[in-house]
């Protein structure tokens, strides 16, 4: 196995030559502060691993929404659907790291962490800028190197599905399309940070075993909450292993509960294994790594998708802040029924977060054995989920801003009509609110929650009386799907506030 | 116009029990646009008021409320009397330009006929006696001569093991509807029976022999004019694995060969029957002595004959079939007799010319259907979890019942803490709203298919719908065509692996008459009357037991409603010789198996983690599969044509067997028979006879309200009524068979003296089965328009 090549902390430029000769570029991450406790470095890392995690979760997801599975040929739209599962599948397993490394918080007796930053132009951790993109052979090849492991350059040429591109050109072709961040020398594959994560981890110098709480076993993310069927099915009588089941049909959705510092380590190697590569994993597995999947993907992009049209016109990190003070590089979604649509689905998205903080805040309050309000919280995210996939769905078919046509060449679109596809369209805009901090007091996390969910009933609202005229009517099915929304939101405010009574009543759970 | 052809639309009406004056006016279901989630609204439709002497329809009107009880007060006390659901029979007849039409008044004139040239017959059986005991003599039937008149024919129940030969069971009735100029169409009505139970004639030293010393105070007995069976036969006292002996009593139990016959007449779930207390069998012994009842439930064919002048008669067939009160009006459960229908006429798969929106619109439906029935389960119980500390085990439950058939321990479905009614409708329900906004559903793979169907590891038996029974026993599975309306929506494979070829344009057309004939709405016939109220996941049923109709769907064998024991040689059969296959097992159908194999999870394997659930007497861990999914492909495929079928090579009555391969097994080459009559959606006549639909439900159908808790149907039979969240934001609610309303959930338990009891049932059934509307208790029954004069 070809070992990396770790470069000194000066960057240099990715020549073509270290690409022919097969030499891995790898910047090292920066070392440890001076002064800052081992434990407490170990959970910045991991802290830093879940923003990470998160950020990837939604650039897929973001990418697998801009796929138009309803434009082109009958074989056009099978291929599309395939590429979109593959890149939700590995969202969805991102999501499974991204529960695991909560565990691993909760272990370590750390704070769990969902937050992130809009658009982190220069961390020092990340693979790429955060950039929320339509799917491109670029954006597809940086996910590749994103999830690459080590001895990625090695695994690209077993991996090279195009026989007739030879593998030094795959290589080159991804290393020059991260060739920028690399040279700015600030772009680092996610396994390099759970290396260093296992480095520190592993070490009983610096993580005594008493930093390792297997009393808040009970208190994490368990895939039988969480899992939702995500995971290979069990062998059929005569089989002497699971059957395979096609992996853009299913995610495998690793979620570990973990109460010693070996359990620790077997579950980041295992979503490292996931991530990068399947020879890293402790269990035995056929299924491929997120880095073999995008390669995949790239392959089959490149050879086909670019010239398909299959694209919709989403824009790169859109925003729902007015063109004047939107951040850098991102872009304002304009229309005014879309930016409702896209506030809507920032508050849904901020609903949810806050919904995962209070979880692992309810599980220390609740009888873990009873059916509780945890799992009604649980089942809440879950509806969130759905909310974002339904919302982003519905963006997608809207404009980003007022042309002289925009709403009717968007609706005759919808209609099939392939000249208005080049009209760009809004986007999902997964903003991140100004926190998802739970209060302090049981019945203020109520209410927070309330509040969001009140919030979206105005936006519901205004979305169902307003008239814009430069944007074409909601369609029937976004009727339905507001109405519905709004009665869902109705009946929780409701449900929440016999709870907020009686723990006022009760003073229970920390009023 | 000339008449070619008649029709009777709907093919199949049932009628629901009740002793009302008045039957149930006509009423619809509709969503409310602006409260997508709320329950379905209940609208008054046209109703016709028929004059029981004349025949005519006086009159017509929309009532502005449904009333579904009556409650009459005198001498002091008040009764409550369910209104019978009467469903109306149409007739329709082809005419030029192959147009369907009503047949009226106006038609036959053209056609030199009269009201008095319709001629009608009906008959109608109760077989569940018959069934059992395998007693010809047992079989209630009715038959009414050919008749014109409008005058009401009384279906009387008749019985040669009853007393004396003017005894009858009163199945109700059928009235040709007199056609006037207001409304000229010929139909027929049938009022169902009034939910009357019978039984053995008994004096008080036989009653008290039977029941003990004191048994006036617990249980009740028919009165007299409904104490009808002779005590003399075998269903007074049947046992089921013991022969029948008249006149002697508890037979001693069956042996060897005459053991495994009688085993091999029980039913699926088993002694369906009333018996002797204490009840249920399976918690005192499985000791089941039949009180000999029987119910004035039945079903059979409605006939219509017309005559024209060039002497050629026309002739046309539907069925009938009347089963208990839909007492939850409101909703639609997830898999209905409709869903099983169509899946015959469409095939497993979407057919290719539906478009993608209507395959969008049943996937909808499906979703919504599902919270609508999970709105009546309490999730928690049914889930396995402990109730105030006590054991699961002790509940009648779906995760209760997998481990009494698998003798394993039982393992709650879902993490305990998760379940819960109000949550999990909650995330049903914005499944739905995400499906409304034009998501495509992404939950395709926790559908379980209907090979999963035992498969009891995690993994199997949290797929969808979770919790509930299948007419297999096992966890219940959709039909193929609702689940392929899923996976289309999904863009995944269809299953079973799709062999559809091109579609053949004839077959499009009769395939899409024959839909729309099942959806027929018959002026007058409230929605409970159609196949979309019915159970599907027949075990056995409440309506007509669907397993049944599959007995005779090959030429030459009659198999065993619920698995693939061979029952009976059919007599008359062209071509080739059959081997006798009594009690051998059909196996393999044209490459399908007609079973599938029940696994769980192990822990010793953490490769494969699973096991095959073997057991003394089930050495493969052996399932059978229910016909309605296991035969579709094949009747989609292969109606008129020969199928091979593998038999085991000998008789294997009780215990189950495994396909190895076609060495090991007896091959017969079978003919598939058509399910339809030609070109209608009247489901064969061949394929079943009158009452053999209705033959493997419970007699009588009351104790089944007792014994089969709500994981078999949810939503006709209830379990959670009145639900609201309580301060720490779980369900709370009562059970429906609770008799105080307390808000404190009962758990079901036989000993409970809390909920209704069996006797409770037979006595006043109609009093204690309480309508559901709107998820709570319907006591306010206002009047019937008739009663207030409103109509006059």
């Amino acid at each position: 196995m070809m070992q990396p090549v770790r470069l000194p902390k000066t960057a240099r430029k990715l020549e073509a030559r270290d690409v022919k000769n097969g030499e891995t570029v790898e910047l090292p991450l920066p070392p440890k502060p001076e002064g800052m406790e081992w434990r407490d470095y170990l959970i910045m890392l991991l802290h830093i691993g879940a923003e990470l995690e998160h950020g990837l979760m939604v650039q897929y997801l973001y990418a697998a929404y801009s796929l138009d599975d309803q434009a082109g040929s009958a074989r056009q739209r099978k291929k599309v659907r395939e590429w979109r599962d593959l890149l939700l599948t590995v969202a969805k397993e991102e999501m499974g790291h991204l529960l695991t490394v909560q565990n691993l918080l909760c272990l370590l007796g750390g704070p769990v962490c969902f937050k992130r930053s809009n658009f982190p132009m220069d961390t020092l951790y990340l693979p790429f800028p955060f950039r929320l993109e339509p799917v491109s052979a670029n954006s597809v090849a940086l996910y590749v190197y994103a999830e690459a492991p080590a001895d990625w350059q090695a695994l690209l040429r077993t991996h090279s599905r195009n026989r007739h591109l030879r593998a030094e050109d795959d290589i080159k072709m991804v290393a020059e399309l991260v060739g920028e961040q690399v040279v700015a020398g600030h772009a680092h594959t996610v396994g390099q940070l759970y290396d260093r994560i296992l480095e520190v981890i592993t070490d009983p110098v610096r993580i005594p075993d008493s930093a390792f709480r297997a009393d808040t076993y009970a208190h994490q993310a368990s895939w039988d909450d969480w899992g939702r069927g995500y995971a290979p099915p069990p062998a059929r009588p005569g089989e002497t292993k699971p059957p395979k089941v096609p992996i853009g049909e299913r995610s495998n959705i690793l979620i570990m509960q973990m109460a010693t510092r070996t359990e620790a380590i077997a579950a980041l190697r295992e979503i490292g294994g996931q991530g990068e590569s399947a020879h890293l994993r402790v269990k035995e597995s056929d299924e491929p790594s997120h880095f073999d999947r995008f390669l995949h993907l790239l392959d089959e992009f490149q050879r086909e998708g670019e010239d398909w049209n299959v694209v919709h016109k989403v824009p790169v990190n859109p925003t729902t802040i007015g063109p004047r003070d939107k951040p850098e590089g991102s872009t304002s979604i304009e229309q005014q029924t879309s930016l409702l649509w896209a506030t809507l689905f920032n508050l849904r998205y901020r609903a949810l977060l806050t919904y995962l903080s209070h979880t692992f805040r309810l599980v220390r309050l609740v009888d873990t054995q009873e059916p509780n309000v945890r799992g009604a919280v649980m089942h809440k995210i879950f509806g969130e989920m759905y909310n974002l996939k339904a919302i982003a769905g519905i963006l997608v078919r809207r404009p980003l801003r007022d042309t002289p046509a925009s709403g009717r060449a968007v609706a005759r679109r919808t209609g099939g009509n392939e000249s208005a596809r080049e009209v760009a369209c809004a986007a999902p805009p997964f903003e991140m609110p100004y926190t998802i901090d739970v209060p302090m007091d049981e019945p203020d996390c109520w209410r927070r929650h309330q509040d969001i969910l009140r919030s979206s009933l105005e936006i519901g609202n205004a979305l169902l009386t307003g008239k814009d005229p430069h944007s074409q009517e909601l369609t029937v099915e976004e009727i339905n799907y507001l109405r519905t929304l709004q009665q869902l939101d109705q009946k929780s405010i409701a449900w929440m506030k016999i709870i907020i009574d009686g723990l006022l009543r009760t003073g229970g759970h920390g009023t | 116009m000339i008449i070619k052809a008649l029709r009777i639309l709907p093919p199949i009406a049932i009628g629901r029990l009740g002793s009302a004056s008045e039957p149930l006016v006509n009423y619809e279901i509709e969503a409310d646009p602006q409260h997508p989630l709320d329950f379905h609204r209940i609208k008054g439709a046209t109703t016709f008021v028929v004059d029981s002497s004349t025949g005519e329809i006086v009159n017509s009107f929309i009532p502005e409320t449904v009333s579904f009880k009556e409650v009459r007060t005198g001498g002091g006390e008040v009764s409550e009397h369910i209104r019978p659901v009467a469903p109306f029979l149409e007739v329709w007849a082809l005419v030029d330009r192959e147009q369907w039409v009503p047949l009226t008044l106006e038609l036959l004139r053209q056609n030199d006929l009269t009201p008095a040239h319709v001629q009608w017959q009906v008959s109608v059986a109760n077989r569940k006696v018959a069934r059992r005991t395998a007693d010809r003599d047992d079989e209630v039937s009715a038959k009414t001569p050919r008749f014109s008149t409008h005058a009401a024919q009384r279906l009387e129940g008749n019985c040669r093991n009853f007393i004396t030969a003017d005894k009858f069971i009163d199945f109700g009735r059928v009235q040709y509807i007199k056609p006037t100029a207001k409304q000229p169409e010929i139909r027929l009505r049938f009022t169902p029976g009034q939910g009357k139970i019978y039984g053995p004639k008994l004096d008080a030293n036989e009653l008290e022999r039977i029941y003990g010393k004191n048994w006036q105070k617990d249980v009740w007995h028919p009165p007299a004019d409904q104490a009808i069976y002779n005590p003399k036969k075998g269903w007074l006292q049947f046992e089921s694995f013991k022969p029948i002996k008249p006149g002697k009593r508890r037979a001693p139990p069956a042996k060897g060969v005459e053991l495994e016959r009688l085993q091999a007449r029980e039913t699926l779930p088993p002694s369906l029957y009333s018996i002797v207390p204490p009840g249920p069998c399976w918690l005192n012994d499985n000791v089941a002595v039949s009180r000999g009842y029987l119910d004035d439930t039945c079903d059979g064919v409605v006939e219509v004959r017309l005559k024209m002048g060039s002497g050629v008669e026309l002739e046309a067939a539907a069925r009938i079939c009347s089963g208990p009160p839909a007492v939850v009006p409101d909703t639609v459960f997830l898999r209905t007799l409709a869903d099983d229908l169509e899946q015959v006429i469409y095939g497993p798969w979407v057919p290719t010319q539906e478009t993608e929106a209507e395959t969008r619109t049943r996937a909808l439906d499906i979703v919504r259907r599902a919270f609508d029935v999970v709105r009546f389960l309490n999730v928690a119980v049914m889930n396995g979890n402990p109730v105030n500390g006590r054991r699961p085990l002790d509940f009648d439950t779906m995760p209760a019942e997998e481990a009494f058939d698998v003798f394993r321990m039982m393992r709650p479905v879902v993490p305990e803490r998760t379940a819960d009614t109000l949550m999990i409708m909650g995330l049903h329900q914005q499944v739905y709203a995400a499906l409304q906004g034009g998501a495509a559903p992404w939950f395709a793979h926790v559908l379980r298919l209907p090979t999963e169907v035992g498969d009891y590891t995690d993994h199997g038996r949290r797929k969808m719908p979770a919790m509930m029974c299948g007419a297999d026993g096992g966890y219940l599975a959709l039909t193929y065509r609702q689940i392929n309306a899923i996976l289309r929506c999904s863009g995944l494979p269809l299953q079973p692996s799709s062999r559809q070829k091109n579609p053949d344009k004839q077959k499009s057309l009769i395939a899409r008459n024959r839909f729309e004939q099942i959806h027929h709405v018959a002026a007058g016939n409230p929605i409970s009357s159609r196949l979309d109220m019915s159970v599907g996941n027949c075990t056995p049923g409440l309506e007509m037991d669907f397993r049944a109709v599959w007995r005779r769907i090959f030429e030459g064998i009659v198999l065993r409603e619920y698995d693939n024991l061979v029952t009976e040689m059919e007599p008359d059969v062209a071509g080739a010789r059959l081997p006798d296959l009594v009690g051998h097992r059909l196996l393999r159908v044209d490459g399908d198996n007609m079973y599938t194999q029940m696994i769980g999870p192990s822990p010793a394997n953490t490769r494969t983690r699973s096991t095959v659930l073997a057991f003394t007497g089930n050495p493969d861990g052996v399932a059978p599969r229910e016909w309605s999914n296991a035969l579709a492909r094949i009747l989609n495929e292969s109606v008129g044509k020969s199928v091979t079928c593998y038999f085991t090579k000998t008789p294997v009555w009780s215990e189950q067997a495994i396909w190895e391969d076609e060495a090991a097994h007896l091959e017969v080459s079978l003919k598939v028979r058509p399910f339809f009559e030609d070109g209608t959606a009247m489901i064969s006549r061949v394929l079943a006879r009158p009452g053999e639909l209705t033959q493997g439900l419970c007699s009588p159908w009351q104790n089944d309200y007792r014994e089969c808790s709500c994981y078999y149907w949810a939503s006709a039979r209830p379990d959670f009524v009145n639900v609201q969240p309580n301060e720490a934001g779980v369900s709370v609610g009562d059970n429906w068979m609770q008799k105080d309303r307390t808000g404190d959930y009962v758990p079901d338990d036989y000993r409970d003296a809390r909920l209704l009891n069996y006797d409770d049932l037979f006595r006043a059934w109609e009093k204690y089965l309480r309508f559901q509307v709107g998820g709570s208790d319907h006591d306010q029954s206002p009047p019937h328009p008739l009663s207030e004069g409103l109509l006059k």
